[in-house]
């Protein structure tokens, strides 16, 4: 027990899969006559478990049994335990605002021990789920570590501020090379910000680029939410005829020079994102939405209009119910897309609208053009 | 002095102790050779004298050592490691150390194989509730 909790922090920051050794080995040894029954070992591997494989009931039934455990335990192994429980279980099933409120105790227990480390991660995790689930920029962005406010504080600014996106990316990359395990959660909320200014070949270089999805925090949706999403725009462009799509050409050119990408990769991801997506929508009401999202993007790319057209207005106001003001307005954005490629301009400027009003209302300013280019 | 931080001042004694220690002391009495050179080796490291460390802990592993001493070694050689940002290599000193006690995983486990792992686990957790945990103490 003592070998693996020193070469877990190791395997960490080494590979994803191997990630899951030190939850099913813990467990497997605490099985053992003669070893420390810990709740913290059973609550990760319950949480590692339903990342990969789902089961809501069985997954639960361990949660019950650690947290019985826990209470046994020490002070500072029961609040490791509930730490584990709010961060990476709790938002699957209920409200992720609501889930990372609970870290709040968590941070106050931490403090009260000492435990400047988990009081860390309580802090920045409850900042990143609050920033990926929809809470007012302007909210959150302060209670994010500094080397990951960058793409929030990109949205933030003037639609002017754009034109300098290259160099603050630039900057970022710098600031995230000195702090490598805040990479994969920075590198999420890049995406974010970058699917919402619509560069879906930036989204997909950042996930590529994090190589993994963030383990921790539920973060693994959003990630592969926009990977899916960008990666539904890029091959919807490229099946498009007209000149201006040679830049989704250009685009695969050079991710596939680098990457070996093709367009059949894209398609196996955005299947796989697909199938994890509709997996945790069955259980967790907050990625409903998002799988709805895909749905809508999947009959947009099969070429079912209306019902494309009748998904993406569920799916926005979905969204809105839940409190994810930036999904319904980039729902409302690609419902704009596609009215105008039907040429129901009318109707494509009126979600336009309310998607602008979305982002303003989110706190997006680079989003919001000025009011001269929204009159019809 | 190590235990309140001062790496630099328990050197001095270490150095002392090691000087004495000969290697008839060590066959005498393996434990206190164990601890004069573990306690040795973790003033290199709190002094950050990487090399240094690993030289100790070199010495060490050729010692025989009781199982709970080589798990306190490779335990320290994996910090070191990941101290120098040579992930991979603590990593594979993590697992090869793991091997003996039954924990047989690659270094790039496939997915089907993480999957079987936490089939083989759920039926091994059938049935069990809390009190089947306390049991087994």
């Amino acid at each position: 027990m003592l070998l693996l909790d020193a070469v877990s922090g190791s395997i960490a920051r080494f590979d994803d899969r191997l990630n899951h050794l030190p939850a099913i080995a813990s467990v497997r040894l605490g099985l053992r006559p003669g070893y420390l029954k810990r709740g913290t070992g059973l609550m990760a591997y319950a949480a590692w478990r339903y990342r990969l494989l789902g089961g809501a009931e069985r997954t639960l039934r361990y949660v019950e049994i650690a947290q019985q455990l826990s209470s046994a335990d020490g002070r500072f192994s029961r609040y490791r335990t509930w730490f584990l429980y709010c961060s990476s279980l709790r938002p699957w099933f209920e409200p992720r605002r609501e889930a990372a409120d609970g870290l709040r105790c968590v941070e106050e227990a931490a403090l009260e021990c000492g435990d400047r480390e988990y009081v860390n991660f309580a802090r920045s995790l409850r900042a990143y789920i609050r920033a990926v689930s929809g809470t007012p920029l302007s909210d959150v962005i302060g209670e994010l570590p500094e080397q990951t406010r960058a793409p929030l504080g990109l949205l933030l600014g003037r639609p002017d501020a754009l034109l300098e996106r290259a160099r603050i990316l630039e900057q970022a990359e710098r600031a995230l090379a000195d702090a490598p395990q805040l990479m994969r959660h920075a590198r999420t909320l890049w995406m974010l910000a970058l699917c919402v200014l619509d560069d879906p070949a930036a989204v997909l270089e950042q996930a590529h680029r994090s190589g993994d999805p963030p383990a921790s925090g539920t973060l693994e949706a959003d990630w592969r939410f926009y990977r899916a999403l960008a990666a539904a725009a890029l091959l919807r462009a490229l099946d498009d005829p007209t000149p201006p799509a040679r830049w989704a050409e250009r685009w695969l050119h050079r991710l596939r020079g680098r990457h070996g990408r093709s367009a059949r990769a894209l398609r196996r991801q955005f299947r796989e994102d697909r199938r994890r997506l509709l997996r945790w929508a069955r259980r967790g009401s907050d990625f409903l939405h998002m799988a709805q999202f895909i749905e809508a993007e999947r009959a947009w790319l099969r070429g079912r209009w209306s019902s494309a057209l009748r998904l993406y207005e569920q799916t926005s106001h979905l969204a809105l119910q839940r409190g994810y003001l930036h999904h319904a307005a980039l729902a409302q954005q690609r419902q704009a897309g596609l009215l105008r490629s039907l040429r129901r301009e009318t109707e494509a400027a009126r979600a336009r609208s309310q998607s602008v009003a979305h982002y303003q209302q989110w706190g997006a300013h680079a989003c919001v053009p000025p009011a001269s280019d929204l009159s019809p | 002095m190590l235990a309140v931080g001062a790496a630099a001042a328990s050197e001095h004694y270490l150095e002392c102790a090691r000087g004495l220690l000969r290697d008839e002391d060590a066959a005498a009495d393996p434990q206190l050779a164990f601890d004069v050179r573990m306690q040795s080796a973790l003033s290199a490291v709190h002094r950050r004298a990487l090399d240094e460390a690993d030289v100790f802990f070199d010495r060490l592993s050729r010692q025989s050592l009781v199982p709970m001493q080589a798990v306190q070694v490779t335990m320290y050689r994996i910090g070191v490691l990941a101290m120098r940002e040579r992930i991979a290599e603590a990593v594979r000193l993590g697992l090869e150390a793991l091997r003996p006690l039954g924990l047989r995983w690659s270094l790039r486990p496939s997915r089907l194989r993480i999957r079987l792992e936490y089939l083989r686990t759920d039926w091994l957790l059938r049935g069990c509730d809390a009190s089947d945990f306390a049991t087994t103490t």
